[in-house]
């Protein structure tokens, strides 16, 4: 007789290899490279297609000609033309020229078709040749040129700690900073959609395959729940790393070709720690509420219930307000808080500095609703299994939800 | 192994499924759960193998000289009405998975998965993806599931179902070798005829309820409603003279020779044959017992309509 941990290990792994296909896993690492690549090489593309836009340049009637010195915009070609054309050249909207810029001073005015993103660049460009002229017009110093046309702004240093001494951190490492709890959050989406995709399957599909009864005399509700939830959430893990490092061996080949050198993000040991506990953890707990609830689901086609299911996502995406505010009342709330601690609380350790009794609690309330929601989940695929052809009620599944 | 069931009661929403259903299963035995759709029956086999629970009665099972509310988990093969496995995994990865579950080692399980896709002809296929099967195939595989682990005591949920005569007889063979192998065998079924040559006791169930038990002869008897005897006479007689005959009720005329002859519970019918051979010479005097399937259905006919009369009552 197997023992109770061997048999959920059995389930595990039967579950994992399940939804482990060497083919599948190919075609979506291919995918992931064609991905990548059309997204590096995009601006290159529209580049390539895009027009060379000709501009009828006139100047009205307070300007004798239009100034020679006019800004070089990138697929834009000036035609100087005089006042006089004006009327012939409106005419030639859209067929002969793309726009008509009307030049009187430091009036600009550009008679176009209709609005489109290229006429931002020529309203950057001009706005800046404006600026110089009205600057070069009233006879300034070349120090006062330079004092005026030099933009305003402060300096922000970031201050870090290392070996005891306080650093201003450098501008790559805090580039490289944002990219870690960016990358985070990204991992922890496709994490979650993966055991989303995979709950339902592995439960609703298996009440309608019938394959139930036959297991349940094997095992305990209990045991295979436990199982499930550790064969899909080591699958959501399988996700999480291949992504990471497919865009971690990407991110290094472009910084290396680009001759940048190795590209090494800057974690600490922390942020692993915290990405083990918080993530490992919350994708268990996810994985159990979406077993709970698929448990419950008797025919995914004519249930209402799979969208309940999306309630456990939600933590995620509140993640990303706790990326721009991470020291905010309410972001730590939400680190704290065991429904959203997994998905919030690694965002908070890597964008500020975490006080640890914040980040002990935190583990410590998850890792107790973890136990309680695989309990929980458990009773309800006992109780979806005993139904026989029937969804249990709302009120059904609350008083069994809360019942250790 | 065996199982005492007693008094045992289970509701579901609207339904009362199973009522006050009480029978036994000894060991070796093979005991046939007999009814309609709709009867009970794989409620029952539910709370036998633990899926669910009697509201009222118990159920005890003794294995290995303790007392169990349930079949102990491992310690027998189910066969469940509804048929699955995974779709989308090969025969052998299904099996293979069960067997493990089961605590087989891989040699045990190679072992049983050679003898019996061999036996059911499905070696070759032992690679294709389960949904590849036919209904019948899938049928086996459930069936080699079941019997993998080679438990003492088998529960087969409708074994019959699906599968056509021929497949239907290699089933009926491997419960002939359990029989002989001592494994206790209880298996619910519909089709009598099946059953009849197999089973050595049988419960026959009908809207929750046993309707009757035992073995063949026992339920023939509780379920005979008429004692009716065949009579073949040398010369013509008319049924007028057969009336006459003290303790007889009713003749039947199959012929202007033969009659059917249906006699009261009280006569035996060596009075009834004594007084018979007065009005002429006979050539056959014989019994006339129905086989189970129209007994049941005689028993079962008149219980639904009792049944259906206190409902709208």
């Amino acid at each position: 007789m197997l023992n109770n941990t061997d048999k959920v290990w059995r389930v595990a792994k039967f579950e994992f290899l399940r939804f482990f296909k060497w083919k599948q896993e190919l075609l979506s690492i291919g995918l992931m490279v064609g991905g990548m690549l059309v997204a590096i090489s995009w601006g290159s593309i529209m580049a390539f297609f895009q027009p060379e836009y000709r501009i009828a340049v006139m100047p009205t009637q307070g300007m004798a000609q239009v100034p020679a010195n006019l800004p070089t915009v990138t697929r834009v070609e000036w035609i100087r033309l005089p006042g006089s054309e004006r009327e012939r050249a409106q005419q030639a909207l859209g067929d002969r020229y793309d726009g008509v810029m009307l030049i009187d001073g430091h009036d600009i005015t550009l008679l176009v078709e209709r609005r489109r993103d290229w006429q931002q660049n020529i309203d950057s460009a001009m706005a800046d040749w404006v600026r110089e002229r009205r600057i070069s017009s009233v006879n300034l110093t070349p120090e006062q040129h330079a004092a005026v046309s030099d933009p305003a702004g402060i300096q922000i240093n970031v201050l870090r700690t290392v070996s005891g001494e306080t650093v201003v951190s450098d501008e790559p490492r805090e580039r490289g900073r944002s990219l870690v709890s960016g990358g985070i959050l990204m991992l922890l989406f496709i994490g979650v959609f993966s055991g989303f995709g995979l709950m339902m399957t592995a439960i609703t599909a298996e009440k309608q395959q019938r394959v139930t009864e036959q297991l349940l005399t094997l095992m305990t509700p209990q045991q295979w729940m436990d199982g499930k939830i550790i064969g899909v959430t080591l699958h959501c893990i399988k996700s999480m790393a291949t992504t990471g490092i497919f865009v971690m061996v990407l991110l290094s080949v472009i910084s290396i070709v680009s001759g940048r050198g190795m590209f090494v993000l800057p974690v600490t040991f922390v942020d692993v720690l915290t990405l083990i506990v918080f993530v490992g953890f919350g994708l268990i707990l996810v994985n159990s509420m979406l077993a709970g609830f698929a448990a419950t689901i008797d025919d995914p086609n004519h249930s209402s219930r799979p969208l309940v299911m999306f309630i456990p996502l939600f933590p995620v995406g509140m993640s990303f307000s706790v990326m721009s505010t991470p020291e905010s009342a309410f972001s730590t709330f939400l680190s704290i808080f065991p429904l959203t601690s997994y998905a919030t609380m690694p965002i908070r350790v890597a964008e500020t500095s975490v006080p640890w009794w914040q980040w002990i609690l935190a583990a410590v309330l998850l890792i107790a609703t973890v136990y309680y929601v695989r309990r929980s989940a458990a009773n309800l695929f006992n109780l979806g299994i005993t139904m026989y052809g029937k969804e249990p009620t709302w009120k059904q599944i609350w008083q069994t939800a809360k019942a250790l | 192994m065996e199982i005492f069931i007693d008094q045992v009661t289970k509701a579901y929403a609207t339904v009362t499924a199973v009522k006050q259903a009480s029978f036994e299963v000894r060991r070796g035995e093979i005991v046939a759960l007999l009814g309609p759709n709709g009867a009970g029956k794989s409620s029952l086999v539910r709370m036998l193998v633990g899926l669910t629970f009697p509201d009222t009665g118990s159920i005890k099972v003794t294995y290995n000289n303790q007392t169990y509310p349930h079949l102990p988990a491992g310690a027998f093969g189910y066969l469940p009405e509804d048929r699955g496995l995974y779709q989308d995994r090969t025969l052998k990865q299904n099996l293979t998975y069960i067997g493990q579950l089961r605590g087989m080692s891989k040699a045990e399980i190679d072992e049983q998965l050679d003898y019996w896709l061999e036996r059911f002809s499905l070696v070759e296929r032992a690679d294709e993806n389960l949904k590849q099967l036919s209904k019948g195939n899938q049928q086996k595989i459930q069936l080699i599931a079941t019997l993998m682990h080679q438990p003492p005591m088998v529960i087969l949920d409708e074994p019959f179902s699906g599968l056509d005569p021929v497949n239907q007889e290699i089933v009926l063979d491997v419960l002939s070798e359990l029989k002989n192998r001592g494994v206790t065998v209880l298996l619910s079924a519909h089709q009598m005829a099946l059953v009849e040559r197999l089973a050595d006791r049988m419960v026959l169930m009908n809207l929750g309820a046993v309707v009757a038990q035992g073995t063949l002869t026992n339920i023939q008897e509780q379920l005979l409603q008429e004692h009716r005897i065949r009579v073949d006479f040398a010369e013509s007689v008319t049924p007028e003279q057969i009336k006459s005959v003290p303790g007889v009720e009713r003749a039947d005329v199959i012929t202007p020779t033969t009659l059917d002859i249906i006699h009261s519970p009280d006569t035996a019918p060596s009075q009834l044959l004594a007084a018979l051979l007065k009005i002429g010479a006979i050539q056959n005097f014989g019994r006339q017992v129905p086989d189970l399937h129209s007994l049941y259905l005689q028993a079962v006919g008149k219980q639904t309509v009792a049944e259906e009369t206190s409902h709208v009552e």
